[in-house]
């Protein structure tokens, strides 16, 4: 098992460099603005435009850049410099990485709490009125993308343009450490709003996991011993539906950094996501890329924790 | 209460029904049996004969919507029918108990052997989880796993087959159940093992005094363990006996085909197996008449008709009372098996008992007119 781990991690760190590779080519590659005038501004001369090329560092061939980029990177897990800022890239994401995590690790939190129990309920009285009512609006949900999610909710309940004003609206954001309870307040509708999809997925699979779990011999046996309901659903029943929910929570925290930019932006939280858009719009290619060997590193280390869970969780997964 | 003469588990006219988006499945159809202390009966009869169903209705283990039971099950005096769910749990397991068919899905995959045994002996005695460790590890010993106290905490797909039945046996134990029933119990196992688990629950039987039930479609596992035999079909009994009683001389066709069937080391060597022609009947729309009148040999025109009922054999009487339900003639029918036994086909049997030839012996059990 330990061998398995460390070779997965070794296989994770080989992807990450070619993912660091790839994306470097790209950004070159396509029709993305030059930064250097981009930079210098509307009417810069060509002198200030090459003097600017000089210090970026963009006048040396691509693998050139590619070299000293990758030798900062590996040696000294340095990103590099933003073209605009030249602010470090570690720096910057460091300082939003806070309001990325709270608003991710809130939102799972959030949709593992409510998916799951309603995907239980559901499954353990099938065709009610509860389960339909439940099952429609997860369909509503899954459909609805974040953005538009993002803005309605603003438009029903934020406390400065909303119908209802119950929640602090965008730009509210505040970090956990200089006011819990406005961090907690402002990301409300943002976790709601990231969850929402996310939560209705979850019912359905376990929904449909359970609802054929419970149909083996084994719950049979379990009732059999004579043991409650409750105790037959929850260890004999959800304990192996939960094997499933497993694998999407895997590929969703991997690609919930995505879904965060949206909600980023739409709330204006200041967070990678945010970060990520900016330097997109402004082809600052090295936050671009810090950004997205964040997400890949994400990727990596959900799947690797994911897999470990596996080995834990059943009994007949032996990795070798 | 309960009298000497009281048998330990009465079912009085079960019916099993269930409602599918076919129609009504009529799974169990008014049977009747009886399983006395230390007593074990063997109910036997081909898939989707009612008795697998007849047994989990048992323990309430058909309750749920869409399904209609009647009738009375009786165990020691309660009515399990009309038990509410909360005092039948306190029943099941405890004191009856249930050995399942194929005890790799029948234990949960994701937990130790005996973790699973210690849950059902903390379901009914308040006792710490390392005295029912003890136990459990005590239980693994009395069915013959080698090396329990490490065996305990391996999981089930770490056991063979046949550790696996046993641990199953040893979860249905744990309580010290006054009847057990067993749904074939060894139908997923290797011959040699097969005998082994029969062997096994001989004995237990013998050192804790249990009354068994045991439902198979394999008349040769009831033929060796059981005290008296139930032939279901279609989802009633059509014929029950004492186990000599009934293999000695059986009445029903059915009954006859199930033998006729098994192999025999005693019997003469070229004897080709006779299968029992068609497929099990609908049991939404059972044929007319005697249901098994499709797939008899001997069937006569009215027999589409009539329904038989189970009635006692003529003859000296016998305790069981050997009973089954059949429309031939009981002479009839000694002549048929004998000539059976003589080893001719049931078509020759037929002439030589001076019945006219059968209107269908095969073909599909719905072309009933």
């Amino acid at each position: 098992m330990t061998r398995y781990i460390i070779r997965r991690i070794l296989w994770g760190i080989l992807l990450l460099i070619l993912v660091t590779a790839l994306m470097f080519v790209l950004f070159r590659i396509l029709p993305a603005g030059e930064p250097a005038r981009l930079r210098a501004g509307r009417n810069a001369s060509p002198k200030v435009i090459a003097e600017l090329r000089l210090d970026l560092g963009l006048n040396k061939s691509l693998p050139a850049q590619f070299w000293i980029y990758m030798k900062e990177v590996l040696l000294h897990f340095n990103l590099g410099y933003s073209y605009y800022s030249s602010a470090p890239v570690c720096g910057l994401i460091a300082e939003r990485l806070g309001a990325t995590l709270s608003l991710m690790i809130g939102a799972a939190i959030i949709w593992v709490a409510t998916g799951l129990p309603i995907g239980i309920i559901s499954a353990l009285r099938r065709r009610s009125k509860l389960d339909r009512a439940s099952m429609g609006a997860a369909l509503v949900l899954v459909s609805a993308p974040e953005y538009w999610l993002g803005l309605i909710a603003l438009y029903l309940f934020a406390a400065d343009i909303g119908k209802l004003k119950i929640f602090p609206g965008a730009g509210s954001y505040v970090g956990l450490t200089s006011d819990p309870w406005k961090w907690l307040t402002s990301l409300l509708l943002p976790w709601l709003v990231l969850a929402a999809g996310s939560a209705a997925i979850y019912a359905r699979v376990m929904r449909g996991s359970l609802t054929e779990v419970m149909q083996e011999d084994y719950i049979r046996t379990a009732r059999a011993k004579g043991l409650s309901e409750r105790r037959v659903v929850l260890r004999h029943g959800v304990r192996s539906a939960i094997n499933p929910i497993l694998t999407i929570l895997g590929l969703d925290i991997a690609t919930l950094l995505g879904s965060a930019i949206l909600v980023e932006v739409v709330f204006n939280i200041p967070g990678i996501g945010q970060l990520a858009y900016t330097a997109i719009t402004h082809a600052d290619f090295p936050i671009v890329q810090g950004t997205v060997l964040l997400g890949a590193l994400f990727i990596v280390v959900a799947n690797i924790v994911v897999d470990i869970a596996y080995a834990y969780l059943d009994p007949r997964v032996r990795y070798s | 209460m309960s009298s000497i003469a009281e048998p330990l588990l009465r079912v009085e006219d079960l019916h099993v029904e269930f409602q599918t988006e076919d129609g009504v499945v009529k799974a169990v159809d008014g049977i009747d049996y009886e399983v006395g202390k230390g007593r074990t009966l063997g109910i036997v009869g081909e898939s989707g004969s009612g008795k697998t169903v007849a047994a989990l209705t048992t323990l309430g283990l058909t309750r749920a919507q869409g399904t209609r039971i009647s009738g009375r099950i009786v165990f020691e005096g309660r009515d399990l029918l009309s038990l509410p769910e909360v005092e039948l749990r306190r029943i099941r397991g405890n004191e009856i108990a249930m050995v399942f068919q194929d005890s790799l899905s029948a234990l949960h995959p994701l937990y130790r052997v005996g973790a699973q045994i210690v849950e059902a002996v903390r379901a009914h005695q308040d006792v710490s989880k390392a005295q029912a460790k003890a136990r459990t590890i005590e239980l693994l010993g009395l069915v013959g796993i080698p090396d329990p106290g490490r065996r305990v905490d391996d999981y089930p797909h770490e056991f063979s087959g046949g550790m696996r039945q046993r641990a199953m046996i040893a979860m249905a134990l744990a309580n010290e159940p006054k009847l057990l029933i067993a749904d074939e119990p060894t139908t997923a196992l290797d011959v040699t093992v097969q005998a082994q688990i029969l062997a096994l629950l001989e004995r237990l039987r013998g050192e804790l005094g249990m009354g068994i039930v045991i439902v198979t479609h394999d008349l040769g596992v009831v033929a060796e363990m059981a005290d008296e035999i139930a032939v279901m079909y279609a989802g009633r009994i059509v014929e029950t006996a004492a186990t000599e009683a009934l293999l000695a001389g059986p009445e029903h066709p059915y009954t006859w085909g199930l033998l006729r069937s098994i192999p025999t080391l005693e019997g003469p060597r070229v004897e080709q197996l006779a299968p029992i022609p068609g497929g099990p009947p609908s049991l939404i729309d059972p044929p007319s008449g005697c249901h098994f009148h499709p797939r008899c040999a001997y069937a006569q025109p009215e027999h589409a008709r009539i329904d038989p009922e189970l009635r006692t054999i003529p003859g000296p009487p016998a305790q069981p009372a050997h009973r089954v339900a059949c429309l031939l003639e009981a002479d009839v029918r000694r002549r048929l098996w004998s000539e059976l036994q003589a080893g001719r086909e049931p078509a020759q049997a037929l002439t030589a008992a001076g019945l006219p030839r059968a209107q269908a012996t095969d073909g599909p059990p719905e072309s009933h007119a």
